[in-house]
């Protein structure tokens, strides 16, 4: 009996490719999807594993990263995971890989054309903020009835104490047409969606949802029209320890058992490129 | 006298299932506040709702007239279109404001809230109109942050008539608006409402069992019984000589 390559039977991929094909013709849209079980609780990233077992191949060389970092317990896991199932290789290295399965960072590393960039989104529809109703929420995606999102925003700008501005999973439109979660990365990262040469889906398993990113789609955070949207970008001079870097997202991490915090790159990948540079110069 | 042109809104033999309403028709104008009166279970609200676009009649047209275009029958085109008219040309205030207003949304964006849904997307010109409502229906411009559900009944109905007006519809519609308020405030909210509806130009029906509000506001009044139309007058010609039962009962419960 030979064992099913990545995990997924041949028919489930089938179909999840197929939901994949309709998602990357209509940029945006959520498209219903079957998510088959993985070895894992839904919410923890099944929607990732789903597409990334999915569409991958012999000859792929896999990327997962976790907070933009290669080195958690669920980077390495789902690598391991993959490497177990599919015996493909991997690297931490963007520019050396096709699938780059990601949970709430893009990677800061630039892409290009042929890699498929893979989102874990845990709620796909930021409509679903406003309406407790699915269908309600269907209905304002088909209609553009974004209304109440601006709504929020001018809340937002005003100052009431009902409302808290997102750092993350800030929601944007594509092609000035359909409103969509960016998944919980930092809202400074929108602008890496936009004019992307790579392909981007985005998998959410625990709400059947599937939606994508074809390459070079034109991608906008929410804004009013004369209020230009705030990346939120530090200002306080803060700076990586161990690359020294003030500009890259940093998180804000405790480095030893006396509670000292520091803050380091949360891409390891381009803070450790950074630490080599450093060392050469 | 009223210079009536073609009306903006025209209920053409409206039946709701044979008992709530029967057989109405009116005829609504520009700039003319009309005030359907009746007792209770009259059919008033029912009516009112058909009229706005809320209630598909079971019988009957109800007819827009906008932009110079032959009349749009309400109930005759998609859903989605009729959500889109009612959006456009409608401004609705109902008896409970928890019926319009967003109680998780604070006052200026509930106000506001009409015109995103109607397209605007400049942040400057719906604060300005947020701030030109609250002056203009006499609120605290320091409140604007607060929640409807922190404003007394009165505010709360001057919150929803902003809301209702905020994208200039083609025609108000009011259910009865100052129930529950004390005379103060229903004294204060009539004058506001009279004030705007007379400057703004705006065609509004409005619904009441009280005829000393229809006597201040409206230039017409039809009186409902039964679901059915039984009395049409200007409302000092009906206070005067009120010629049905009706219409004498709700004379007499005036003083």
């Amino acid at each position: 009996m030979t064992e099913t390559f990545a995990y997924l039977d041949e028919d489930s991929k089938r179909c999840v490719r197929r939901t994949i094909l309709k998602a990357l013709a209509i940029p945006g849209y959520q498209v219903p999807f079957i998510a088959p079980e993985m070895p894992i609780a839904y919410g923890w990233g099944v929607g990732g594993m789903v597409v990334t077992a999915s569409l991958l191949g012999r000859d792929d060389r896999l990327k997962i990263t976790d907070h933009g970092s290669d080195e958690t317990v669920n980077a390495v896991n789902i690598r391991t995971f993959f490497t177990r199932t599919a015996f493909v290789a991997t690297t931490t290295l963007t520019r050396e890989a096709t699938l780059i399965q990601v949970r709430q960072r893009v990677p800061e590393a630039t892409l290009s054309e042929g890699q498929v960039v893979i989102y874990q989104v845990p709620r796909p529809d930021p409509l679903r903020a406003f309406v407790n109703s699915a269908g309600e929420a269907a209905r304002m995606h088909a209609e553009a009835d974004y209304g109440r999102v601006y709504t929020r925003l001018f809340e937002e700008r005003t100052g009431s104490r009902s409302v808290i501005q997102p750092g993350y999973d800030y929601p944007v439109m594509v092609e000035g047409r359909y409103l969509m979660s960016p998944s919980p990365i930092p809202r400074r990262d929108n602008a890496r969606l936009d004019n992307s040469p790579a392909i981007q889906i985005f998998g959410a398993a625990r709400e059947r949802r599937l939606y994508a990113l074809p390459p070079y789609t034109r991608v906008e955070s929410v804004a009013f029209e004369d209020v230009p949207f705030d990346p939120g970008l530090p200002e306080d001079g803060r700076r990586c320890v161990i690359c020294g870097c003030a500009t890259s997202h940093l998180d804000h991490l405790l480095l030893s058992d006396d509670g000292t915090s520091e803050w380091v790159c949360s891409d390891t990948e381009c803070c450790s490129q950074r630490s080599e540079e450093n060392a050469g110069a | 006298m009223l210079d009536l042109p073609s009306p903006i809104l025209t209920l053409d033999r409206i039946s709701f299932d044979g008992r709530f309403v029967s057989d109405v028709a009116l005829a609504l104008y520009p700039g003319e506040v009309l005030c359907l009166v009746g007792k209770s279970g009259a059919g008033k609200s029912t009516l009112l709702r058909i009229a706005a676009g809320r209630l598909r009649p079971t019988e009957g047209r109800v007819l827009l007239a906008y932009g110079g275009e032959a009349p749009t029958s309400l109930y005759d085109i998609p859903e989605q279109a009729l959500v889109t008219l009612r959006r456009r040309h409608f401004g609705f205030v109902a008896q409970n404001a928890r019926d319009t207003l967003d109680m998780a949304r604070s006052a200026a964006a509930n106000i506001v809230q009409p015109l995103f849904d109607n397209g605007e997307r400049h942040f400057g010109k719906a604060l300005a109109a947020a701030q030109r409502w609250f002056a203009a229906l006499d609120l605290d411009a320091a409140r604007t942050g607060d929640l409807p559900g922190t404003f007394s009944g009165g505010m709360q109905q001057r919150l929803q008539i902003a809301r209702a007006l905020v994208h200039r519809p083609r025609i108000l519609f009011l259910d009865e608006p100052t129930t529950g308020l004390d005379t103060t405030a229903q004294a204060l909210l009539l004058a506001l409402l009279s004030e705007l509806l007379r400057r703004s130009g705006i065609a509004a029906l409005l619904v009441t069992h009280d005829l000393r509000i229809a006597r201040l506001i409206a230039h017409r009044v039809i009186v409902l019984d039964g679901g059915r139309m039984v009395e049409e007058a200007p409302p000092d010609r009906l206070i005067a000589d009120p010629r049905h039962s009706v219409a004498r009962d709700l004379v007499s419960a005036m003083i």
